[in-house]
């Protein structure tokens, strides 16, 4: 009846008011905010003492009550954005290192894109009135309509720490329910959420081309150094601005760190010496940071060894 | 809403009548794999037959505005409809069963080529019944439903709470295509773009509002599983449909608590 209802009722019918309050959300979009719709139900959580939205599992949630943790809210952000032209480097090949550099706009474009979509689920979560958002994911989509345009959309959820100071900035984590009891119990605080991202063009040696081209392929097993090489400093560059921004942050470790990675290639006609591959490599890196809060608790009881029977969960 | 029948046959085949009366008579069928079998048994339930419903929904037409994001409320409210059906009759027949409850739902879009605005709705789920005959019903006297597997199910009455039903929200959405001029003056910069970012946030949270205005009528204390999905069903790229579907749960039995957790190693 509710969706009935307001099918019926609000949206759609008035269309100026409807024109009216969509010129408003662009307007709070633009300005790096959340839309009205977005606060208004953060809002309506947060007042209310019983109903709670969350993507947690059934197990997290009944191991956060056991813990004192309530969740509150399943809160959001994302953000659409264009990234902008990239000139590719210009390379003749001919050179006998394999030689990598970093896509900016495009690099660039990721790490804002996100920036911004974690800024609107920061928002959410702030207006949620919580401690904490646990299980943060991104999720990047290229919808079939956008061309070159990247969404990202964010997903935690805000969890009340019972027993806590009320707290207007809450910390983000992509940890799960159960590793973030887990790790509050043995003495260590999450304090953010922590993400970078590098695109790395890759334009292999002379060695390397001759090996991935013409009739040389059949040559026997041997590493593509240049492309190892490619991969290692994308990883690398994502890696320490992760580490970077760890340590801004004040964090003192990074857990629960998950690498996404990608690599495309793209064709280079080269006058006289046929085609050559170059590798655009695009590294995520998302992690939580942490500090010690006092002295490192042992887990109690002792860990158990299991076998699992039975069909995976 | 559709209007509910617990004595309701309709659309349920012959085969289906006498599949139904098996399962009365005593033999069950479920999907319930052997772990989930057990800990539903544990949890003082005994499973009764599969049950299914489905409906094969024609999908209006709705003229979009090329230049506007806008709700398409005619797919919206055929999106919603249709599913609802699918789970009514799913529910009917579990009463037909005398069950409680339904676990394990799944719910399943069918397209063919064949029909070019039509799709199926479907839903499956195990059905079952508490063997003391402890009151499991949503407030609105339908069997309770969930999506959740047996094992979340034994965990959620160990943790003293039951699921009342699967609560769903869909939203399908227009997004606005850009205009050329605009696009391009933004040609060749890194710039976010507010219209689609508007547009699609939008469209999350009507569906999410939406789930979670049918679990505060089921008088829900919240939500658990939360799945948000997107699909494009064949109306072009910038018509999209966000589904948000999770499980209502109430406090039940008085305050139990699951036992303190022991941190296990996993060897298999």
């Amino acid at each position: 009846m509710g969706l009935l209802d307001s099918l019926r009722g609000g949206n759609g019918q008035d269309d100026d008011e409807a024109d009216r309050r969509r010129a408003e959300d662009v307007a709070r979009v633009e300005s790096g905010s959340i839309p009205l719709a977005a606060e208004r139900r953060m809002r309506e959580l947060a007042a209310s003492t019983t109903g709670f939205t969350s993507g947690l599992s059934v197990a997290d949630f009944a191991l956060c009550r056991e813990a004192g943790v309530r969740p509150v809210a399943q809160v959001m952000g994302s953000s659409v954005y264009q990234v902008g032209w990239q000139s590719y480097p210009w390379s003749t090949g001919w050179q006998t290192r394999g030689t990598g550099f970093e896509l900016e706009t495009v690099s660039q474009a990721w790490n804002r894109a996100r920036a911004l979509a974690l800024g609107r689920l920061t928002e959410e979560a702030e207006l949620a009135g919580c401690h904490a958002v646990v299980d943060v994911a991104f999720t990047g989509r290229r919808h079939a309509f956008l061309g070159g345009e990247i969404e990202i959309v964010v997903n935690g959820t805000a969890v009340v720490l019972d027993g806590e100071r009320p707290t207007d900035k809450p910390i983000l984590t992509d940890l799960s329910m159960s590793d973030f009891l887990l790790l509050r119990r043995a003495g260590y605080d999450p304090v953010g959420v922590v993400t970078a991202t590098s695109v790395l063009y890759v334009v292999p040696g002379y060695a390397t081309q001759r090996l991935t081209g013409g009739w040389q392929r059949f040559q026997p097993n041997q590493e593509l150094t240049d492309n190892t090489e490619g991969l290692y400093a994308a990883r690398e560059l994502a890696l320490g601005r992760a580490n970077d921004e760890a340590w801004r942050n004040g964090a003192t470790a990074v857990v629960g760190v998950a690498l996404d990675q990608h690599i495309a290639t793209r064709e280079v006609d080269q006058t006289g010496s046929g085609k050559r591959e170059d590798l655009i490599v695009t590294f995520h890196v998302i992690g939580t940071g942490i500090v010690q809060r006092g002295e490192h608790r042992r887990l109690e009881p002792e860990i158990q060894p299991v076998v699992r029977q039975g069909a995976p969960t | 809403m559709s209007t509910y029948d617990p004595t309701s046959l309709e659309g349920v085949p012959q085969a289906g009548r006498e599949r139904l009366e098996q399962n009365k008579r005593g033999l069950f069928t479920s999907d319930l794999s052997v772990s989930e079998f057990l800990l539903v048994k544990e949890a003082g339930f005994e499973p009764l037959g599969l049950v299914v419903g489905s409906s094969i929904f024609h999908i209006g037409f709705q003229q979009s505005n090329w230049s506007k994001s806008q709700e398409m409320t005619v797919l919206s409210e055929a999106m919603y409809t249709a599913r609802e059906l699918a789970m009514t009759r799913m529910e009917e027949e579990a009463d037909q069963l005398g069950a409680d409850g339904v676990v394990g739902v799944r719910l399943d879009i069918g397209r063919y080529e064949w029909g070019e605005n039509m799709a199926e709705f479907i839903a499956i789920g195990t059905a079952i019944r508490h063997r003391d005959g402890e009151l499991h019903r949503a407030p609105n006297g339908r069997p309770f439903t969930s999506d959740l597997s047996g094992q979340d199910f034994w965990t959620l009455l160990q943790s003293g709470h039951r699921p009342v039903g699967m609560v769903l929200g869909s939203c399908v959405y227009h997004v606005a295509h850009r205009g050329m001029f605009k696009a391009m003056r933004q040609a060749g910069q890194n710039v976010e773009l507010p219209n689609f970012t508007q547009a699609l946030y939008d469209a999350r949270e009507l569906a999410m509002e939406r789930m979670q205005a049918e679990a505060q009528e089921l008088q829900a204390e919240g939500i658990v599983g939360v799945q948000l999905r997107e699909h494009s069903h064949g109306w072009g790229s910038h018509v999209i449909e966000f589904f948000a579907v999770g499980t209502a749960i109430v406090p039940h039995g008085d305050g139990r608590q699951i036992q303190a957790p022991t941190p296990v190693l996993d060897l298999s």
